[in-house]
């Protein structure tokens, strides 16, 4: 029986989350890792000391991931990449320098991510991707290598389109880091051409974020689980997945991440009260009763206590739109909260588990008695 | 969903502390405090028992195998008497009924989930209601994803009955066998196949198609409560036991009541192949003839009085099977046949162990010994086997083990004749000596070229407290008798052996070998010695190379050393019709002696003493061993003279070691370079005054001359 995972970190108003296949595969989609403290140890989650413990070491030793998707270039979804991820020539990997930075098999970036007006935090994102390209522009045979592997989603129109590293809207995705990720289908809904072009226009970040639709899978092939993400995509880009969706069942989801930290602007961007048909119609693709929609930010306080995201408002919209009901409604902050660990799913042929956690480990005493031969 | 509503957990709500029962304040406790509890409540059951009831947040999946809900109510009921381990029932109205692990009771609802297959009593002083309630959502979470019953683990029964028959015989197409039941233990019986007159019942064997394992159903009382289950070609199993007893023609004579045996096929899902059978006796009141004339009379109406007609269920059991005890003691199937000879202390245990563990299914043991009352003190067999013959005693001990096929020999291998050789050397993969006897190994080793077979030598040492393995490598260059040379080398170069082959304070003074069964040892040490080399012998058999070791046992402290001793090559030198073997090792001192003495300024001969043994019969010597020329000898460029300081003692030393098996053998020397090894005329006349004077005590001798032409050797045996 396969056991994927799926890890949401709680890195409260920010993404951060770690896709872990049976055979190994891993995914990072952004990065929010903040550093832990004496002072703010008890409040601040060790993203870091948990991706050493999950993550698998190449030959050489170093931790690595087969996959970074950058899904945009805002501080809350690039804040330690640069400590905490190696860029740079991989023989130029220092052990003792670079000891314990994540090796990048496979980096996914959006056009937006490669221009000039970004946040400090994504410019060594930025920079990576841009070392990668030059392999890509000297070596006309080039095909990409670990720890130089680089797709540019989205078309740009300041640059002629290349499919070497090149991936659109449309893209279904089934290998990565020159390897078949097998248990995992990746469908990519977004960022449009349109969108790239309006957020290098307006500085309109959201605009561009990547949305994936991960769709999990057993031993024969058959799907059990499928995971809806879109960075912080905004009512608009949602709309125009909507028109642009050829297959219906590319937009169902099991597991559907809120945009934008449980943001008003998924269901509404336009700044009043009502909900767009297009919010309607995604929420609708959750597969039967037992959908979850997981946010990852603050614990959500009523909208005058609080400014969003998250969106007080927002979160009740969510939780009616739920057919298993509101208590499929979660969030990562509630999650480490109650049990001092992110909000994880395992995904097996049965289709997706919510893992339960307690603060204190069990030993099942029942199920071991002293060993003795001859017992039953 | 509503509470109390079954009986078993109904009663009255009372307040947590006024539960009476320790078991249950704790589950309370613990369920309190629990994250995944919710729905609390403490009822006080009509028996007095308290009830803990509660919902219980689980981790299944969004489809999951079986339809386990996210939450689950539960009861537990912890009784007063405290016998048992809390009773765990999932309470919701359609929770489904054909989980694994349910306990079977009288009642479906609520269903009664089995949390733990341990004894109680094995864990009631570390019972942890935490724990306990973590068993609990296991249970549940297993069960979602199938794997509460794992993959690895042997199938659940269809029906568990209160009773276990074991049935003896074989139908082997009889229509129906004449059996007689007895009742051994209030739960156990035996089903024998006897003469009619004697029977009473008569059986048939009904087979059903493949069952799928889960559930374990509640025991059928009548034949109606078949009729749910499946039989052969999808018809109900009622239909099918009743359809086959109707074929059988015979069953209309019989008098006696009507005894089904259901062959049932198991199956662990629908894709899956069958994996186990399943057989159940079902005993009627009535016999085959009035059930089937009543059948035949009421046509179409039969259903209703086929239904009622009472059974009594039980388990059959049948003789054990040599693959069942393979998978039982996780060791492989294996369909090979071996010979023993000798069935002694040490060859009832390789029996023992071979049989057990399914390593085997044809044994040829050979022992023309009878099992005498001493022999109770290290051997297998029991007080009523003494004064059989041993082989017999083993064969009837093992009998009833299907699949398993003993042949015995009853008589002294080393007067074996080529018929008896022709039967358990031909098949066989493999002859394991456990005779204790110099010349069978010597047999085996040399006299049975035209048999293939590789073979292998067990013995204990005087004391009991070490084992010897002697193994040859399958092409059979390092034969028995040359590991036994090794063996002896060993004894003498390893200081870890000085004591291998020391006689215990209380031993016959009749000893001729060195494994001679001595008087007194421990069945402590030889158990468990008799147990490591069976397995090593399984173990190394399925390997090419030659094997000498031999494992220690220190009963005082329990620890066991093994000790792997070293395998030389031989040369082989013929000389008319003897035949000498030479250890390589020793060869190779030779040499090096021979040019240290030639490097030296002034190169002079030199030379040595052999050790080693003989075997007249065969026309074999062999050297093990070189004593070094004694400090008193003299060497010129020429000529060699062997001195004798400390010679005497060194040879005794070593007869000692060797259980007097080792001895003076013959003398050796070198010539100088240029020099061929052809004796010379004082050589010559050495050897015939040294042969004539050795030979007028029966020993033979043997004179090496090693030169830049090599070693040759003159033999007088």
């Amino acid at each position: 029986m396969v056991k994927h995972y799926v890890k949401l970190y709680p890195v409260d108003n920010g993404d951060c989350a770690l896709i872990k296949l049976s055979n190994g595969k891993t995914i990072i989609i952004d990065s929010q890792i903040r550093e832990v403290t004496e002072d703010n140890k008890n409040d601040v989650y060790d993203v870091k000391a948990d991706l050493l413990k999950e993550l698998a070491k190449d030959s050489e030793g170093r931790p690595f991931i087969d996959l970074f998707i950058s899904t945009h270039p805002h501080s809350d979804h690039c804040v330690g990449f640069d400590e905490n991820f190696y860029h740079g020539k991989l023989e130029n990997y220092n052990d003792k320098k670079d000891k314990d930075k994540i090796v990048v098999g496979e980096l996914w970036i959006t056009p937006m991510g490669l221009s000039d007006d970004i946040d400090t935090p994504a410019v060594p994102i930025r920079q990576e991707a841009k070392r990668r390209r030059t392999l890509y522009d000297e070596d006309e045979d080039y095909k990409g290598e670990y720890g130089s592997y680089l797709r540019i989603v989205g078309y740009d129109k300041d640059r002629e389109f290349d499919s070497r590293y090149g991936y659109v809207p449309g893209t279904e995705v089934t290998k990565v880091n020159g390897g078949s990720l097998k248990y995992l289908r990746m469908f990519i809904h977004a960022p449009f051409k349109e969108s790239v072009e309006e957020g290098k226009n307006t500085n309109k970040k959201n605009k561009v974020s990547l949305v994936v639709q991960h769709s999990f899978k057993k031993e024969d092939g058959t799907v059990v689980c499928k995971l809806l993400t879109g960075g912080d995509a905004e009512h608009d880009v949602w709309e125009k997945i909507l028109e642009n969706n050829q297959v219906g069942s590319d937009l169902d989801w099991n597991i559907f991440e809120a945009p934008h930290h449980c943001s008003w602007t998924f269901f509404n961007d336009s700044g009043n009260d009502e909900v767009c048909q297009a919010a309607e119609d995604i929420l609708n693709h959750q597969i039967g009763y037992k959908a979850d929609i997981v946010t990852s930010c603050k614990s959500i306080e009523p909208d005058d206590k609080q400014a969003p995201p998250p969106s007080y408002k927002a979160m009740k919209e969510y939780k009616k739109s739920l057919k298993g009901g509101s208590e499929h409604f979660r969030n990562t902050s509630d999650e480490f909260k109650s049990s001092n660990e992110p909000l994880v799913y395992e995904i097996n042929d049965y289709g997706k588990v919510k893992k339960i956690y307690m603060k204190s480990t069990v030993q099942t005493v029942v199920q071991k008695p002293a060993p003795r031969a001859g017992m039953k | 969903m509503s509470k109390n509503r079954y009986k078993i957990i109904e009663g009255q709500q009372v307040r947590p502390q006024n539960l009476l029962t320790p078991k249950g304040k704790a589950v309370y406790k613990a369920a309190l405090h629990h994250p995944c509890v919710s729905d609390l409540t403490c009822v006080r059951s009509t028996q007095g028992d308290d009830v803990i009831q509660m919902t219980l947040l689980l981790e299944v999946p969004d489809n999951p195998l079986y339809p386990i809900q996210e939450r689950e109510p539960v009861a537990i009921k912890c009784a007063r008497a405290d016998k048992m381990l809390p009773e765990v029932y999932a309470t919701r109205h359609d929770f489904p009924l054909d989980l694994p692990h349910r306990n079977v009771m009288p009642f479906d609802r609520p269903v009664s989930l089995c949390v733990s297959d341990i004894v109680y009593d094995d864990i009631r002083s570390s019972f942890n209601a935490f724990e306990f309630v973590e068993s609990i959502r296991r249970w549940f979470q297993l069960n979602a994803i199938g794997e509460l019953h794992e993959k690895d683990r042997p199938l659940e029964v269809f029906f568990i009955a209160p009773e276990f028959s074991y049935l003896t015989a074989y139908f082997a197409g009889k229509e129906y066998m004449a059996v007689k039941y007895t009742r051994r233990t209030p739960f156990t019986s035996v089903i024998e196949e006897v003469g009619k007159d004697k029977s009473d019942y008569s059986l048939v064997s009904v087979l059903t198609q493949a069952n799928i394992s889960g559930a374990i159903r509640r025991v059928p009382k009548c034949m109606g409560d078949l009729r749910g289950h499946q039989g052969f070609n999808g018809m109900p199993l009622t239909d099918n036991i009743l359809a086959e007893v109707m074929s059988k023609e015979g069953l209309l004579k019989s008098t006696k009541p009507l005894m089904v045996c259901l062959v049932m096929p198991m199956k662990r899902d629908e894709r899956s192949d069958f994996e186990n059978v399943n057989l159940f006796a079902l005993r009627f009141e009535k016999p085959a003839h009035d059930i089937i004339h009543a059948v035949k009379k009421l046509g179409n109406y039969a259903t209703a009085y086929v239904d009622q007609l009472v059974i009594k269920t039980s388990v059959l059991l049948t003789p054990a099977e040599l693959r069942d005890l393979a998978f039982r003691n996780g060791a492989p199937f294996e369909e090979r046949e071996i010979t023993i000879i000798g069935t002694g202390s040490l060859g009832s245990l390789v029996l023992d162990h071979f049989v057990r563990c399914g390593s085997v299914s044809i044994v040829n043991i050979v022992d023309n010994d009878v099992f005498a009352p001493h022999n109770m003190a290290r051997h297998t067999l029991e007080a009523k086997d003494i004064m059989k013959y041993k082989v017999d005693a083993l064969k009837e001990r093992y009998k009833g083990i299907y699949g398993l096929k003993i042949n015995v020999f009853r008589e002294n291998y080393l007067h074996a004749d080529k018929k008896t050789n022709d039967r358990i050397m031909t098949t066989c993969q493999l002859v394991v000596d456990a005779s204790t006897s110099v010349s069978v190994e010597r047999k085996l080793a040399l006299d049975m070229a035209g048999y293939p077979i590789r073979r292998c030598s067990v013995f204990l040492n005087p004391k009991g407290t070490d084992v010897v393995m002697m193994m040859e490598d399958k092409v059979r260059m390092h034969r028995l008798d040359l590991l036994e040379m090794d063996y002896y080398r060993n004894i003498i170069c390893n200081e870890d052996l000085i004591e291998h082959l020391d006689l215990p304070e209380k031993h016959p003074t009749n000893v001729f070998s060195c494994r001679s069964e001595s008087v007194v040892m421990s069945y402590d040490e030889i158990g468990t010695l008799g147990s490591i080399v069976s397995g090593q012998i399984k173990k190394h058999s399925a390997a090419d190379e030659a094997v000498l070791t031999i494992w220690r046992m220190q009963l005082e402290s329990g620890e066991v050393h093994r000790c792997i001793l070293d395998i030389a090559d031989w040369m082989e030198i013929k000389q008319g019709c003897n035949t000498v073997y030479i250890s390589k090792a020793v060869y190779e001192e030779m040499c090096e002696q021979r040019i240290g003495k030639l490097d030296l300024a002034e190169p002079v001969e030199t030379g040595g003493t052999f050790i080693g043994t003989y075997d007249r019969d065969r026309h074999v010597l062999y050297v093990v061993y070189m004593l070094a020329a004694p400090d008193d000898s003299v060497a010129t460029e020429t000529s060699y003279i062997r001195g004798v300081k400390g010679l005497a003692e060194e040879v005794e030393k070593i007869k000692k070691l060797t259980g007097y098996q080792m001895m003076y053998i013959g003398e050796w020397h070198s010539h100088p370079h240029g020099c061929s090894n052809a004796p010379s005329a004082k050589d010559k006349k050495l050897y015939e005054e040294m042969s004539d004077e050795l030979g007028k005590n029966d020993y033979p001798f043997v004179m090496g001359i090693l030169s830049d032409e090599g070693l040759r050797v003159e033999v007088a045996m």
